[in-house]
């Protein structure tokens, strides 16, 4: 018997040259029983390779299986003999047949045994047969009849059954198995079907199965479509809408999806076929249905014009039209395919560009690099094709770089999503000038290299060079790079040019404009690696590197004092999660962290640098590129997708990365990892001033971290200066020689005044409700998805609205509370929008309160995650009319929500509250104001934004605030840098009506789990009543303000220093 | 039958490593193979066969909610699959054995309409099923392999999906699987 050391054996002498085999094993084969064994199964392999042993596969079920049946000839199904089977399909058997009573000849379908096993689902057989016998139509086939089989000989009967005109030809199937149709007899059977399909349409009867097989061609040539609606009635017998017994290579994605369908599904499969009749092939194939489905779901056919060159683009473009996964960018209707149809017989034909419509399909998936090579192949022979020209500006950009000194050698590499690292050294384009070179559309590292001068790295952004600028403009980038000489600047920093700057970031803590000289700025952060030098320098020790005044929670300490709060875990000098002096193991290339701004502001003395000004850091970081997304605007561009994003920054939520990673993240004067990886310390000192609260000083910090949601990169924000985090460090700068400068170290006001607002009176307001007048519809619901935990069940639903796009909604239930619960519907973050699904953040965010009995309710509104919108994801101007309509959409779905809702049983709706975090609680306010359905309101994170971001009054958080009907509790961190306090928050709670609560907490943007959901929770219990097993805590939130009697300006008291390990760092941030 | 929900389940508790439900799984996929082969057989096709590669995706479809499984959800069930309908075919070719009908012949065909059907005879079809019994004692994988490829015919690629190796892998076990069975059936064999 063969074991293993045999196959094992013959295995690794298979991968060998023949040849090769008999050394390899002599050595091998430790025994001659081996040997022979081994011997015997290559011999028997070479056999079963030569006489292909078993390749076709079994692919038969045993005749065995079931006894011969007996010869259908003799056979009477009802009053009708059969003559002969005609035909055989997933639903049964086709049989000529006679009918005795009238002498003509029938076709007799009888169904699949399984298709005719429940008596409802034959009720309904029969009722679709009478309906679809109703049709009369000359390219329908005429149903006379339908019937059920009776038990004949020992048969029990039972069998469905349908009686139709009998037409001698051959079906679409068989004609197209013999290859493609002449493009005349392609349209005149489409035009045949789709006449009969109006008629069909016209008298609300769907076909739902067209394919070949279900189109006979008659002998005269006449187009006959078979099996009218039998696909409906199929479907009665069976339990799936969608898995039908019928190809699954002609379903349209709706049904593939096992969506409900209408008319434009037959046009769809008319597609389909019309594709297959020109060109022999499927459009949408896969190994198995699973895979077909699969393709019809998701994937695009290849144009036509690639397997038929010599189509008319006008009919191109028709099957295209009636392949759109979309149905609404189908043809209306049967006779508007009817229409172009017969505007193609007049149409001229288009000279054979066959790579046009693939290249615009490629553009329009976004792969502009595939696009633009088959361009760049095509032009040649297409050239002044003017469709090409048109294509040419979307696909690709034109690239120029300009140097002082000139003569520099370029690098491009193009940046690849998913790719973290530079993949290759990137190509070589040239020498500096290079003018109005094409690149394909995209994001590229710009490398520009010359001897004697230091290697400067941009980033050339399509995305960002195309923001608001209309297609058609072929957008150059134009890169003008000052290179510096290696003896002028030291090689680890970057030059910036000098200039006038104001700080754009939303959360900009002064508007003013200040007039930067040149300078540097360190081309990563400052590495534990480099902080250790400096400790093993004595830097600790050197006095005169800490000239700073040292403020300790509020209070100036004597150097010695503080300096014996700058340890590390083992009091020795160094930052607070060191251990003996040592960087942390294998980290010495992570950023330094854990270092308080004076050790930050010595390290820089120490190797002759100093610390940026936040305008230095901005503009090295963005230089002002600004557009009205707030914050989002990154270093190398525009954020369009989180993925893409994650390829460039350190938002991972992990830990540090190196400070030389990503590569293609890079600012637009070429430092790494200003956004992300760790929050930086700039040089300004800050104080909090507003109200005539005491004044209290620290130091500002910006760029967002690896523990942040993306979009704080933007964000300033301050700490008292022997704060530290995990989370925060630090890069240098220094002026460029002879350019000292001043560099705007100002002392920033980070609360300025509180502003105060003016709503409109209620006669303009009631005007403004008119906007969002509310019907409601009909909602068809369906949940498509369920997903368990321990501690709720989470339902993903979609709700359809005739004529609007579905809505996704998740409900998530609680598990340890029995029904009816309370319902708190969330509206998240900003971020659901680019970076984190809705289904995400509330489980991020809101689980506490499902595990304390509530259930929780969202909308996936427009826009977000999950739900398809503009790919380039604009938000529109806040003063726009888009920004109303998109908030009257997001409104109207939101409200669509809460009368599905309605319909579960399981949700207390007297005990509904509205949950907003930030975006949620500080741009759509609105929506509680106008829903009368929440009993209670939760704000985190809210506040009135109109200082930089003023809005249509109709959506003005302005107006509505004061129209808040319902007890509302406002919750903000302390160190908010999103929404701060005194200018944001503020304002809104001086808005607000009675009842209203604010709670300042301690924490960010987002407080900390901690301090929030005790507050959350009490204030649940207080509005909607106690939920059986919720969490009974008391508030333990600092400063807590609880009526407007009591009203004293809380006190941001600055964050104590952090403990020995260095702390938890808050959480930052949610949007 | 049994319901989707079922084995959706089933297949998600296989992906996180639960492998308690393997069997059951095995047991449900089999009870729908014989069901839809008998369905189909009375359902009158002239020659009376059925595409295994056919029948799997059908009970896929009807077992499975597709909208709740993921690549790796598929590629179990296809490995249960490739089992079940191995035992499908040889139960009723045993079955068909003991009726001792010397010399019938198993008909076996393939999807093309243009391929003609091919017959192996009942013995050769039952030897090969001995054969592997005693492979599996040996070597499982290869088993599984052939149970994919000639019993239920699914692609080179299918099979690595199904049973989660490599594309080389399944080519080299495959030829391995088609030379020891060679031998195993070759009149002249040792064991």
């Amino acid at each position: 018997m063969h074991d293993v050391n045999v196959i094992e054996i013959a295995r690794a002498a298979l991968r060998l040259a023949p040849a090769a085999r008999g050394s390899f094993l002599e050595k091998m084969c430790r025994s001659g029983r081996v040997r022979r064994e081994v011997d015997a199964l290559l011999a028997a392999d070479a056999d079963a390779e030569a006489e292909q042993y078993l390749e076709r596969p079994m692919l038969g079920v045993p005749e065995v299986l079931a006894p011969r049946s007996k010869a259908p000839t003799a056979h009477r199904i009802g009053p009708y003999v059969v003559e002969e089977v005609i035909g055989r399909g997933g639903m049964g058997v086709v049989y000529a047949a006679r009918d005795p009573r009238l002498g003509r000849r029938v076709a007799l379908k009888v169904l699949s045994p399984h298709l005719s096993a429940h008596s409802e689902a034959k009720a309904r057989f029969l009722q679709e047969a009478r309906a679809a016998s109703a049709l009369d139509h000359p390219h329908i086939c005429t149903i006379y009849a339908a019937g059920e089989t009776e038990p004949v000989d020992g048969e029990p009967g039972g069998q469905l059954f349908l009686v139709m005109a009998y037409y001698e030809g051959e079906t679409l199937k068989e004609k197209v198995r013999r290859g493609p149709l002449p493009v005349e007899d392609a349209l005149r059977h489409t035009a045949a079907i789709a006449r009969g399909l109006a008629k069909a349409h016209a008298a609300g009867i769907l076909h739902r199965d067209i394919k070949p097989a279900n189109v006979l061609v008659t002998t005269e040539g006449v187009a006959k479509l078979l099996d009218f609606g039998l696909a409906k009635m199929a479907d009665a017998g069976l339990t799936k809408t969608g898995a039908t017994m019928g190809t699954a290579a002609y379903m349209s994605p709706e049904q593939a999806d096992g969506r409900p369908v209408d008319h434009r599904t037959d046009l769809w499969s008319l597609g389909v076929v019309l594709y297959e009749m020109l060109t022999g092939r499927r459009p949408f194939r896969g190994e198995g249905a699973p895979a077909t489905l699969y393709a019809i779901l998701y994937t695009s056919p290849d144009p036509i014009r690639e397997h038929r060159p010599d189509l008319p683009e006008a009919l191109a473009d028709l099957v295209d039209r009636m392949l759109q996964k979309d149905r609404t960018a189908r043809p209306a209707s049967a006779t508007d395919v009817l229409t172009h149809l017969d505007r193609l017989n007049v149409q001229d034909r288009m000279p054979p560009t066959a790579a046009l419509p693939r290249i615009r399909r490629l553009a329009e998936d976004s792969d502009y690099d595939a696009a633009y090579r088959l361009a760049r192949h095509a032009a040649a022979s297409l050239k002044g094709d003017s469709e090409l020209n048109r294509l040419m500006p979307v696909i690709s950009d034109t690239l120029t770089v300009i140097t002082q000194p000139e003569g520099a050698r370029v690098r491009l590499e193009r940046f690849v999503p998913g790719r973290v690292e530079a993949p290759s050294e990137g190509v070589i384009v040239g020498e500096t000038p290079i003018r109005d070179l094409r690149i394909a559309r995209g994001d590229y590292r710009v490398v520009i290299e010359k001897a004697g001068y230091t290697t400067a790295e941009r980033i050339a952004s399509s995305a960002l060079n195309r923001v608001e600028r209309s297609f058609g403009v072929s957008p150059d980038i134009t890169l003008d790079v000052r290179l510096t000489k290696t003896d002028e600047g030291p090689d680890d920093m970057v030059a910036v040019p000098g200039g006038p700057y104001q700080l754009v970031g939303a959360g900009a803590p002064t508007r003013a404009q200040v007039t930067l000289e040149d300078y540097f700025i360190d081309r990563y952060a400052v590495s534990n690696a480099q902080f250790s030098a400096f400790i093993r320098a004595g830097g600790y020790a050197d006095r005169t590197l800490w000239p700073h005044p040292m403020v300790v929670d509020g209070r100036e300490l004597p150097w010695e004092e503080a300096m014996a709060q700058f340890t590390d875990r083992t009091r020795l000098p160094g930052p607070r999660n060191w251990v003996n002096q040592d960087v942390p193991s294998g980290k010495e290339t992570h950023p330094v962290t854990d270092i308080s701004w004076y050790e930050a502001a010595a390290y820089a003395a120490f190797v002759g640098k100093r610390l940026p000004t936040v305008f230095e850091w901005e503009k090295a970081a963005r230089d002002g590129a600004y557009t009205h997304f707030q914050g989002a605007v990154m270093p190398w561009g525009w954020v369009s997708a989180a993925a893409t994003s994650h390829d460039r920054a350190n938002f991972s939520s992990r830990g540090t990365e190196p400070v030389d990673r990503y590569p293609f993240g890079i600012s637009p004067y070429g430092a790494y990892n200003m956004a992300g990886n760790v929050k930086e310390w700039c040089a300004n000192e800050t104080k909090r001033s507003a109200d005539g609260a005491p004044v209290t000083s620290g130091r500002a910090y910006t760029g967002g971290s690896w523990n942040d949601p993306m979009y704080l990169f933007a964000q300033y924000g301050s700490f008292t200066g022997s704060f530290t985090s995990p989370a925060l460090g630090f890069r240098c700068a220094r002026s460029a020689p002879g350019r000292p400068g001043d560099q705007g170290t100002m002392c920033l006001d980070l609360d300025a005044q509180t502003p105060a607002y003016e709503p409109v009176d209620e006669t303009t307001f009631q005007r403004f409700l008119g906007h969002y007048q509310y019907d409601r519809a009909p909602i068809l619901a369906e949940v498509i998805e369920r997903a368990e935990t321990p501690d709720w069940t989470r339902e993903k639903v979609q709700l359809d609205v005739a004529g609007e796009d579905p809505i996704l909604a998740y409900l998530y239930l609680p598990k340890r509370a029995a029904p009816p619960y309370q319902g708190l519907t969330f509206v998240p973050g900003v971020n659901v929008f680019f970076e984190q699904s809705v289904p995400e953040q509330m489980e991020w965010l809101l689980s506490p309160h499902i595990k304390a009995g509530r259930a929780v309710f969202s909308v996936v509104m427009k826009g977000m995650i999950e739900r398809e919108w503009d790919p380039r994801r604009v938000f529109p101007r806040p003063r726009s009319i888009r920004f109303r309509e998109l908030m009257v959409r997001h409104a109207t779905e939101l409200r669509r929500g809460l009368d599905y809702l309605e319909t579960r049983k399981e949700i207390d709706m007297d005990r509904l509250a509205y949950v907003g975090f930030s975006w949620g609680a500080a741009s759509r306010l609105v929506f509680a104001a106008i829903e009368s359905r929440f009993r209670s309101v939760v704000l985190i994170g809210g506040g009135i934004d109109n200082q930089y971001q003023p809005k249509r009054p109709e959506t003005d958080n302005v107006n509505f605030a004061p129209r808040l009907a319902r007890p509302v509790l406002m919750v903000t961190g302390k160190y908010d840098e999103e929404c701060s306090y005194y200018r944001e928050a503020l304002p809104l709670w001086n808005l607000l009506r009675e009842p209203k609560k604010l709670e300042l907490v301690e924490g960010g943007h987002l407080p900390a789990p901690e301090a929030r959901v005790p507050v959350v929770n009490q204030w649940l219990n207080e509005t909607l009543g106690r939920v059986e097993g919720a969490t009974r805590q008391s508030p333990h939130s600092v400063g807590a303000i609880t009526d407007s009697d009591g009203f004293t300006a809380p006190r941001p008291t600055p964050r104590r220093p952090a403990s020995q390990s260095g702390g938890a760092p808050q959480r930052l941030g949610g949007g | 039958m049994a319901s989707t929900g079922d084995v959706t389940r089933i297949l998600h508790e296989l992906e996180a490593g639960d492998r308690s439900g393997f069997d059951d799984l095995l047991a449900r996929v089999y009870e729908e193979l014989r069901v839809l082969a008998r369905a189909q057989l009375r359902a009158e096709r002239a020659d009376h066969t059925l595409a295994p590669t056919e029948l799997a995706h059908e009970a896929y479809l009807r077992l499975v909610d597709h909208r709740k499984v993921n690549w790796a959800n598929r590629a179990h069930f296809f490995g249960a699959a490739a089992q079940a309908m191995r035992r499908v075919l040889i139960d009723h070719a045993r079955a068909k054995s003991t009726q001792k009908r010397k010399g019938e012949h198993v008909t076996l065909s393939s999807l093309g309409a243009d391929e003609k059907p091919h017959t192996m005879p009942l013995e050769t079809v039952l030897a090969i099923d001995q054969a592997l019994r005693r492979l599996e004692m040996t070597d499982k994988r290869l088993v599984r392999v052939v149970e994919a490829r000639f019993f239920a015919g699914l692609t080179i690629r299918e099979t690595a999906e199904a049973l989660g190796i490599s594309h080389a892998t399944v080519s080299e076990d495959w030829r391995l699987a088609r030379a020891w069975l060679k031998r195993a059936l070759s009149p002249d064999a040792a064991a």
